[in-house]
């Protein structure tokens, strides 16, 4: 009896194993149809791209990048050029009336996927939906109301004067739905958008999507049948699945084997500079961060070059402003600091750091110059980064410690104050304006000023810019900005973020959009035969 | 049991509740691509409004107890805009298919090799055999996930890196995470076997001349195997333990790397539910073995 | 004793090791050989060399000597949780055991619960709590530890409560503290000792998990686990700053596991591992 159980038991668990794989295999059976584009027919043109975040949601009010920039299968009204210039999209044209109202005209050829025309109701109720779903766009927005005034004219106005709202609506999680996507309940089913892709399934066990081809486009031609796109957040895993032949495209491998992974026969890697920067932020409230000449000796001590090469293996690029050099508005002027040790050593020395007891850190009344650095591991760069800063800050006498934690934790220590140097990575052109940036950065009250930066010009000189209309004169005041910054350096920029598009070399016709948040797939890619 | 959930269910979100870096702060965050900008004074309290976290802790804890038990609603994840529920029934699945093949290959390999080692008692097999559990319980089982890609994924190419669906997933997972029970399994067959096979009436059926093979099995195995499925249920709250990492290694869409995932994101109601899941299985676990134990051991019906 | 542990080569050897290894933690800071932190970026991801005799990592740092300087924080923070979750564990297994009643109903009620949550998981939400740091990681992983050393110090102490000199103790009014230090706690603590040296081997385990999924210590304190995490990045252009910490970790783990199991197989003769060499 007790044999016979037993017996049982063992078979049991040996039977599980083919099972379960059976099981397993099972679910992913049209997925793994769906990778292998040479089983397809060849006339149909199947892309699978690996996606550098899990894909959880398929909602564009909140996952915006995913459907609208990544998937291609909404649009938002406005675009923007490489130069993050504006640019019309499915508003023709856009007008600030007065300092609170803003009038949009709409194209209007434009059709959704399930086939109805695309009218001004449609982006009132897309753009609502949006203010009730995502808090951070009805704050950057501040819309108060918007008015249909015929079917492809629209009126905003706003709550406070706000030059960026055109640019706010280039802003993904802004892109415009049908009231369709919705069912009768108003939950969220499906995003039916105006795009060249169109939404065709989301699994949500495998968490893979899958866009088709929208024939009736309106802006014109479509390149692929089809597009897979499947969430892996790891970086070496995209990296294998590529050179494995899973996938057609993905990007930013990890930095390290880009040139790898180039140099193998039918994959390329273009490496672009992204809106986003590294960079430091140091404490005022510090006693020797206070100092101006401490904040610019560590500027001189930092090596950028080096972390730029050894790093990030020239992903990205050495920073001086806040702006890449290519954004219209930027100050062209403005050079990255060069390590310059000497230069660091006098300006420690004036401020009236030295070291007095031959331990290699150099102290003033007996303190010595100690910081602790801190920085999170979710962008792979920061952490060596903060080890190598730390290392180069050694150099010349000043003591650092670099910590990693959880990005919770290190608002947490700074709202208390209890801190010195924080490494981040923050996007430049959430909305493609410098008003958003600077304003947020460096006036007294920015909701990002984190060193607790003040400086009456500053603050003055964004003021005005807020209620200027010409667009040159507009960045002649931010100009300015940069500039005193870069003097003051109460944030220490470091590098350009990158981003490295690895593809097969099949794959043709990418272009690479620098406005886009990660990066943005072109309704003119198709792949060569 | 029901005393034991309910202080796991307290600690937690007590825990959860009290981390650095405010919970509704860091939904925001989420909610928003790029985690680093900050929200404005008024954008936080529009969410703690929406997520009811202006209430005191004891009723939010009420509150989501009552919630929990009475209409299976475990909240809403602040990340993935889902019910928390939802997350989780899609999760499960994944985990159970991990645990349950590493637990069949930790069981047959297990139990398999440590007959083969009692058999070989002090024989160069035997030596090698135990020297390798050794290893098989000292080595840190992410280290031999990350090694095992490295051999099979990198240099051979022989299966994918990570990825979930597909049999050829399954298998390094797995592996890595029997690796520890294989050993331990092992082992403990290993001295069970032993100690059965000196017992006088194995001797006594030898000297009978009945053949080895029948020894073990009518005689030997049942007796050996009570130890075995003692440690088998230790072993399975182990796995589920493990799973947490080795699901992270391989990017496994399991509750364990939905649970690192929540607790970095701060994702208070996942965390709790992941918690919960895991303790609830392993209590489980611990209640099958107990049955099975009975079967096996007809004394402790009795006792 | 001494001759029972000598005479088992496994063990001789896992000593000796043992003995270096606590000889390289102690001296390591002392010595301060070279800054195990100091970058040379042009040198980074070299494989094994004269120069560099385990190659170096992502900054071109040296991996032997972070391997070494990893040796005083593992060791450390490995002794710091045994020696806090031995004493938290034997006082409350020992005030169970011996006061009985709603006293040892309580506690046994809070050990069992603490048992079942899993240790990783668990250790894992407070450093969430506690925040990162050498501190923090061993009072979370001491909160995880006690537990069985508890459970098992309290049926050491039921099982030898009833015996005379315990109960003669007490006819002579000995009060209850002295009967635990001078009876109770000597007489059952060698069990839950080798408990504990086995278990030294899942504290390094432990420590090396939580830094690998990334929380825990600062990134100038070298560490194991946190090595072959961002080593993992570079695994295949350089695996050496993966395959060697690994090693580490596994080589001390085994070094505990073969010198716990041998001093319970010399105390418990029935329980008969045997030798591993």
């Amino acid at each position: 009896m007790k044999n016979k159980i037993l017996s049982v038991l063992l078979v049991m668990s040996i039977l599980a194993v083919p099972v379960l794989m059976s099981g397993c295999t099972d679910s992913s059976q049209t997925t793994n149809s769906d990778n292998n584009p040479t089983e397809e027919s060849s006339s149909e043109q199947t892309l699978t791209l690996g996606e550098m975040w899990d894909i959880e949601n398929i909602d564009p009010a909140s996952a915006g990048t995913v459907i609208c920039e990544k998937a291609a299968v909404t649009e938002t009204l406005v675009a923007a050029n490489p130069d993050f210039s504006l640019e019309p999209g499915l508003a023709i044209t856009w007008e600030q009336v007065d300092n609170l109202t803003w009038r949009f005209d709409l194209r209007q050829d434009v059709s959704f996927h399930d086939g109805s025309m695309m009218t001004a109701e449609d982006v009132k109720f897309s753009l609502e939906r949006t203010m009730n779903e995502n808090p951070r766009v009805k704050s950057m927005s501040a819309i108060d109301s918007i008015r249909v005034i015929d079917d492809h004219t629209l009126e905003i106005k706003t709550t406070e004067t706000n030059p960026i709202l055109a640019g706010v609506m280039h802003y993904p999680d802004t892109s415009i739905i049908s009231e369709n996507s919705l069912d009768e309940d108003g939950n969220f089913v499906k995003p039916i958008g105006t795009g060249p892709y169109s939404f065709e399934s989301f699994n949500e066990q495998t968490r893979v999507l899958t866009v088709v081809k929208n024939e009736n486009w309106w802006g014109g031609s479509v390149g692929l049948d089809k597009m897979v796109l499947k969430g892996m957040p790891d970086p070496n895993t995209r990296a294998m699945a590529i050179e494995n032949g899973e996938l057609d495209f993905t990007v930013d491998v990890p930095y390290s084997e880009t040139d790898r992974i180039d140099a193998i026969e039918g994959i390329n890697v273009e490496k672009y500079s992204t809106p986003r920067v590294y960079k430091m932020d140091t404490n005022l409230e510090d006693e020797a961060l206070s100092d101006v000449r401490v904040r610019k000796a560590i500027s001189y001590a930092i090596n950028r070059d080096d972390i730029v090469e050894h790093v990030l293996y020239n992903v990205g690029s050495p920073a001086a402003g806040p702006f890449l050099p290519s954004m219209t508005w930027a100050n062209k002027d403005l050079k990255p600091y060069e390590q310059d040790l000497d230069k660091a050593d006098e300006l420690l020395s004036q401020a009236g750091w030295t070291d007095t007891d031959g331990d290699g850190i150099r102290d003033k009344d007996g303190t010595p110059l100690e910081l602790e650095l801190l920085t999170y591991a979710a962008r792979p760069g920061l952490p060596p980064m903060s080890e190598t800063i730390a290392a180069q800050l050694k150099d010349v006498g000043i003591s650092v410690s670099p910590k990693v934690l959880e990005w919770g934790a290190i608002s947490d220590k700074r709202e208390s104050g209890n801190w010195d140097l924080v490494l981040a990575a923050y996007n430049i052109a959430m909305v493609p304006d410098p008003f958003y940036v600077l304003n947020n950065w460096y006036t007294s009250n920015g909701p990002d000023n984190t060193p607790g930066y003040s400086n009456a010009e500053v603050d003055a000189l964004v003021e005005e810019a807020k209620y200027i209309r010409d667009l040159d004169k507009r960045y002649e005041k931010f100009n300015q900005v940069e500039e005193i910054v870069y003097e003051e350096q109460p944030k220490i920029l470091i590098a350009y973020y990158g981003c490295a598009i690895v593809k097969k070399d099949s794959v043709k016709n990418y272009v690479f959009d620098p406005t886009a948040h990660d990066y943005r797939i072109n309704a003119g890619m198709y792949i060569a035969q | 049991m029901a005393i034991t959930l309910f202080a796991v269910f307290a600690l937690t979100f007590f825990l959860m509740n009290v981390v650095p870096g405010g919970t509704s702060e860091m939904i925001l965050k989420h909610t928003f691509i790029g985690l680093e900008e900050s929200a404005t004074q008024e954008q936080l309290a529009q969410f703690s409004e929406i997520y009811n976290l202006n209430d005191p802790l004891y009723i939010q804890f009420i509150d989501w107890l009552k919630g929990g038990i009475f209409e299976g609603d475990l909240g809403m994840s602040f990340v993935y805009h889902k019910p928390v529920l939802d997350l989780l029934l899609l999760r499960l699945p994944a985990t159970i298919i991990l645990a349950l093949s590493s637990m069949a290959i930790a069981v047959v390999g297990g139990v398999s090799l440590g007959i083969y080692a009692a058999l070989k008692e002090n024989k160069t097999a035997d030596h090698l055999l135990r020297f390798l559990t050794l290893f098989g319980v000292s080595m840190p089982g992410f280290w031999v996930g990350l090694i095992l890609i490295l051999i099979f994924s990198v240099y051979l190419k022989m299966v994918p890196v990570a990825g979930y669906g597909s049999l050829e997933n399954l298998i390094l997972p797995a592996f890595a995470l029997s690796i520890h029970s294989l050993a331990s399994i092992m082992r403990i067959t290993r001295t069970s076997m032993l100690e059965t096979l000196g017992q006088d009436y194995i001797k006594f059926a030898t000297s009978k001349g009945l053949s080895v093979n029948k020894i073990i099995s009518r005689h030997a195995l049942k007796n050996a195997m009570l130890p075995v499925v003692t440690v088998l249920g230790f072993q399975m709250g182990a796995m589920l333990g493990g799973s947490v990492i080795i699901e992270t290694v391989f990017a496994w869409p399991g509750i364990g790397s939905l649970l690192v995932n929540s607790i970095f994101a701060r994702d208070l109601y996942v965390v709790q539910a992941c918690i919960i899941v895991i303790v609830f299985l392993f209590l489980i676990v611990n209640f099958i073995v107990d049955l099975v134990y009975i079967y096996l051991d007809p004394r402790i019906r009795y006792g | 004793m001494t001759g029972k542990i000598f005479r088992r080569k496994d063990m001789t050897i896992s000593i000796l090791l043992l003995a270096l290894l606590v000889v390289v933690a102690i001296s390591y800071p002392l010595l301060a050989l070279s800054d195990p932190n100091a970058i040379d970026l042009t040198n980074k991801n070299l494989a094994p060399s004269a120069e560099h005799p385990l190659g170096t990592d992502y900054l071109g740092r040296d991996i032997l000597n972070r391997l070494a300087a990893g040796t005083t924080t593992s060791l450390s923070i490995a002794a710091g949780v045994s020696a806090i979750s031995l004493f938290v564990g034997v006082l409350i297994g020992c005030i169970s055991g011996y006061y009985g009643g709603i006293i040892d109903e309580t506690l046994s009620r809070i050990i069992d619960i603490f048992l079942s949550f899993p240790g990783i998981v668990f250790a894992l939400a407070i450093m969430g709590f506690l925040g990162g740091g050498v501190i923090n990681l061993i009072l979370a992983l001491s909160v995880v530890h006690w537990a069985k050393y508890a459970r098992l110090m309290r049926g050491q102490v039921l099982s030898i409560k009833e015996n005379e000199y315990v109960l003669s103790a007490k006819i002579i009014g000995a009060g209850d503290f002295h009967i635990m230090r001078k009876h109770l706690i000597p007489n059952s603590v060698a069990t839950v000792i080798i408990l504990a040296t086995i278990d030294i081997g899942h504290v390094l385990l432990s420590i090396a998990a939580l830094n690998f999924l990334g929380i825990g210590l600062p990134a100038d304190i070298p560490e194991w686990g946190a090595m072959l995490s961002a080593g993992k990045e570079f695994m295949r252009t350089s695996p050496y700053q993966t395959i060697f910490p690994g090693m580490a970790i596994t080589m001390v783990v085994i070094i505990f596991s073969i010198i716990g199991e041998g001093l319970r197989d010399i105390f418990d003769p029935n329980d008969t591992g045997g030798e591993y060499l």
